[in-house]
């Protein structure tokens, strides 16, 4: 417990200057980026006259320096205070929080899918290396990772949404359904069916070949041959001994997937209507939002942080050596 | 040892819980009586129409604030009634009144009188709305001798042709009970609940999914609205749009929200029918911007060579799959009020372009080249950047170099409008019934830099600009219809644009809607008469 104290806090620290860095350096890269909030919104409403024009920068704070703007930002962020939106004309701690469950859903459920899926077949495949089933595995999951996701997304929507109709073509949930509780609950899950399985059916093979690499390692180490020489069941060798040894690497793919798969959620949330965090940051961009873009990154560089000291954890407590030799001050 | 089963039970849970859900009943779309539920492509930042006078806030606020009029397509002048009832335009063209409708209640119960006309038109469109800033540039003042009269007063004579034909556009209506006491109406709260007299009422917004309006009980068109509800279901992706549509999730899509390459496939589909009336109103065109500052652009035949380098009939078969028409001028065809074939046109000649181009003195030199030009084609439409393309394969035909800059839509905004870095842009600017409105500020000089959809191209002709500058003062109608048809041919002659192609917009529908299409600014209407068979 000590050990997972002591992690927590050294990471916590090592985090501030990473979302300074990360503040600083988005809003400086939208700042470099031609056209700004004003030029966004001319272009939504078909332009105006110069006097509106001139009127709108100076609302949107635009007539001042950009280095006063990211003063401002950064000073009203130590405040813990993201600002308003320029896009939506609201708070975007309010704007943020509306969306981010919806994507924490999607994610959510993607990971565990590939993840749970992925190392389950791993070790299907693991189980016996080179064997018929390693190799249908190996190609089958080789050839949908080589498959974009929003093209994956879109067949998904048109085989089962518009053929079949076995599930909704868009949405997070049925619109204005009035539905509460339980069965909003399934509406939820009903609607995220296409969308969590276009997604992680994509990541879901870079599970399945670590994990069965980890495992055709694992088969040529002592334990193993010690495992078999004992006589114990094949069975109880390939889930006891060989899987979990091959797993410890998989649990840090976990963290590091977790932040590729915020940015892979943009183009499923597009394609399925979806209204998360990807689309947000999608639109933030579009409309020149520098406080709202920064604010996101600075979420979802928290949410990534978390994931990965929670990754530590759940390593530490997998494997009893790491951060025994953590200085203890 | 118990570490990997505790593992192990929560990947076998959470895979099982995912697979439950995918095994859950299917159920049918069943559609309350009379919802109709339509794709929107985007979520206006400010809904008020009041305010925003674009086609993306007016077609969510249409249905919940009226204007004084509708464009409509047996009317007088093009016009229908809404919340007035007669307008009429002193000779001076000093004032203007209207008649407005009796027994007409806002959402919330109030009587609705001519204190909101004022209110309106002194408050909110002349100090802050895009286009009425320009329109009631001169309005002094709003009289109301009666509960059910405005008077529109002006400091100049204002031509009362242009303020009829902005009526559509420019005149939503708000309550003066709401604004009155807003320190920022511009930013007011109210703004994102809007309330009206239209037919539907504004229900909940839900951003990032849908907008819901409902009927309006006391609504003072007979019988109407026939919808319950009204739902806009936002769909990002376009290829979504279609896809819903098929699923009967959705039962209509405007906008060209379905893409045309889509059209012939749904057009097919059984149930579903294509539109493509309903837009004469909304007259886009697709222009070529040209950048006078440079040398070779700045003379005419060059300019001539490059519009005779373009095949018009093409574009419009191959870009436009036939959902469009050739141009002539400026104006579109759709404005017969205003619209002048009589121009100087540029049939598509290639050998021709070629001398015009070794008569001004620009020979080909190395590989055929002349010299080389910066194209910009805008990124909002699939349509502008495909013809960016056709561009470009159209001037290497004259020996002429464009390379493409791909920027996203603020890039584009920026590099066009506020930079000037660039030779030759595609733009689709709006005519919008009266070339006063968006189409003379196209070639006006004179406009400062950073103004959107403007003449930013450096092009300066004083004929032009004082002929631009009468039409505006001038009172009478035929003589200021004769004005602005003068106006086109100089434009046509001088090309400080070269007008390509026009387009309305497509709308896609379940044949249960009834009543789509059926006056000229359809999507941005009020929609009361639009039924849903079940």
């Amino acid at each position: 417990m000590k050990r997972a104290f002591l992690l927590t806090r050294r990471r916590l620290l090592s985090s501030i200057p990473v979302l300074l860095i990360v503040v600083v350096g988005t809003f400086l890269l939208l700042e470099a980026a031609p056209g700004d909030a004003v030029d966004a919104y001319l272009l939504s409403i078909g332009g105006g006259d110069p006097a509106l024009v001139q009127s709108l920068r100076e609302s949107y704070g635009l007539d001042q320096s950009v280095f006063a703007r990211l003063w401002l930002y950064t000073s009203a962020l130590v405040r813990l205070d993201l600002g308003l939106s320029v896009v939506f004309g609201r708070p975007i701690l309010e704007v943020i929080l509306e969306r981010l469950p919806n994507t924490l859903w999607l994610m959510g459920s993607a990971t565990a899918l590939s993840f749970g899926l992925g190392s389950a077949l791993g070790i299907a495949a693991g189980a016996r290396p080179g064997s018929a089933t390693d190799r249908a595995l190996s190609i089958g999951s080789l050839a949908l990772y080589a498959v974009p996701s929003f093209w994956l997304g879109l067949v998904f929507s048109v085989v089962f949404a518009v053929q079949l109709r076995w599930f909704p073509t868009a949405g997070i949930e049925t619109i204005a359904s009035g539905k509460e509780g339980l069965s909003r609950a399934l509406d939820i899950a009903w609607h995220l069916v296409l969308p969590v399985a276009a997604l992680s059916f994509i990541y879901l093979a870079l599970f399945l070949r670590m994990m069965r690499a980890g495992m055709a390692e694992a088969w040529r180490q002592d334990f193993a041959l010690a495992a078999r020489a004992k006589g114990l069941a094949r069975r109880r060798i390939v889930h006891r001994h060989i899987a979990r040894n091959a797993l410890l690497p998989l649990v840090t793919m976990l963290g590091l997937q977790a932040a590729s798969m915020l940015g892979g959620s943009v183009v499923i949330e597009s394609v399925f209507a979806i209204p998360g965090f990807g689309r947000l940051a999608q639109e933030a961009v579009a409309g020149r939002d520098a406080p709202l873009l920064t604010g996101i990154i600075v979420v979802s560089a928290v949410l990534v942080i978390v994931v990965n000291l929670l990754v530590d954890i759940a390593y530490a407590l997998l494997d009893l050596r790491v951060g025994a030799a953590e200085p203890s001050a | 040892m118990s570490h990997i089963s505790f593992t192990r039970r929560i990947l076998l849970q959470s895979t099982a819980m995912l697979a439950a859900a995918a095994a859950l009943p299917v159920r049918g779309f069943a559609q309350s009586g009379g919802r109709l539920v339509v794709a929107a492509d985007s979520e206006p930042k400010n809904l008020n129409p009041a305010i925003v006078a674009s086609n993306g806030v007016f077609f969510v606020a249409s249905k919940v604030v009226e204007p004084l009029a509708e464009a409509s397509f047996e009317g007088k002048d093009g016009l229908a009634p809404r919340l007035a009832t007669s307008w009429e335009g002193s000779a001076d063209g000093l004032s203007v009144t209207f008649k407005l409708r009796e027994g007409v209640t806002w959402h919330d119960g109030k009587p609705f009188t001519s204190a909101d006309v004022a209110f309106s038109a002194m408050n909110v469109w002349k100090p802050l709305q895009n286009l009425g800033r320009l329109v009631f540039a001169n309005l002094e003042a709003v009289d109301t001798p009666d509960e059910h009269t405005a008077v529109f007063k002006f400091s100049k004579p204002t031509p009362f042709q242009l303020i009829r034909n902005a009526l559509p556009a420019v005149t939503a209506v708000v309550a003066k009970h709401i604004y009155e006491n807003s320190a920022d109406i511009a930013a007011d709260p109210a703004n994102a609940k809007l309330t009206g007299t239209g037919p539907f009422k504004f229900a909940e917004h839900k951003p990032g999914e849908y907008y819901r309006l409902e009927k309006n009980e006391a609504y003072w068109g007979e019988g109407q609205p026939k919808l319950d509800e009204i739902v806009y279901r936002v769909l990002p992706d376009r290829a979504a749009a279609a896809g819903a549509l098929e699923a009967d999730e959705i039962q209509l899509a405007a906008f060209s929200q379905v893409p045309l390459a889509d059209l012939d496939r749904i057009s097919k589909v059984d149930g579903i029918k294509v539109y493509s009336t309903g837009y004469e109103g909304l007259t886009y065109q697709l222009v070529v911007e040209i950048n006078h500052r440079r040398k070779e652009l700045a003379d005419l035949k060059v300019r001539q060579a490059i519009a005779h380098a373009v095949d018009k009939d093409f574009v419009v078969k191959t870009i436009f799959l036939g959902y469009a028409k050739p141009a002539t001028g400026i104006v579109p065809q759709n404005a017969p009020e205003f619209y002048d074939p009589d121009v100087p046109t540029y049939a598509f000649d290639v050998a021709k372009a070629n001398a015009l181009l070794d008569e001004a003195g620009y020979p080909k030199g190395a590989y055929g080249n002349r010299f080389s030009l910066k194209l910009l084609p805008a990124p909002y439409f699939a349509e502008t950047k495909q013809f960016g393309d056709y561009l470009r394969q159209a001037l290497a035909a004259i020996g002429i170099d464009a390379q493409i800059a791909n920027n996203d839509s603020a890039a584009h905004i920026k590099a066009v409008y506020t930079d000037h870095d660039f030779d030759l842009a595609v733009a689709p600017p709006v005519f919008r019934g009266d070339p006063a409105i968006s189409t003379t500020i196209l070639v006006k000089s004179g406009t400062p830099d950073g103004v959107p959809f403007s003449n930013q191209g450096g092009y300066a002709n004083p004929t032009l600009d004082a002929l631009i500058d009468k039409a505006n003062q001038t009172v009478d109608v035929a003589a200021r219809t004769e004005l602005f048809n003068e106006f086109q041919k100089l434009v046509a002659e001088d090309l400080p644009l070269i007008n390509v192609a026009e387009w309305g917009f497509i709308t896609v529908a379940r044949t249960s809607v009834k009543n789509v299409s059926n006056n000229p600014r359809w999507a941005v209407s009020n929609w009361a008469d639009t039924e849903l068979e079940s």
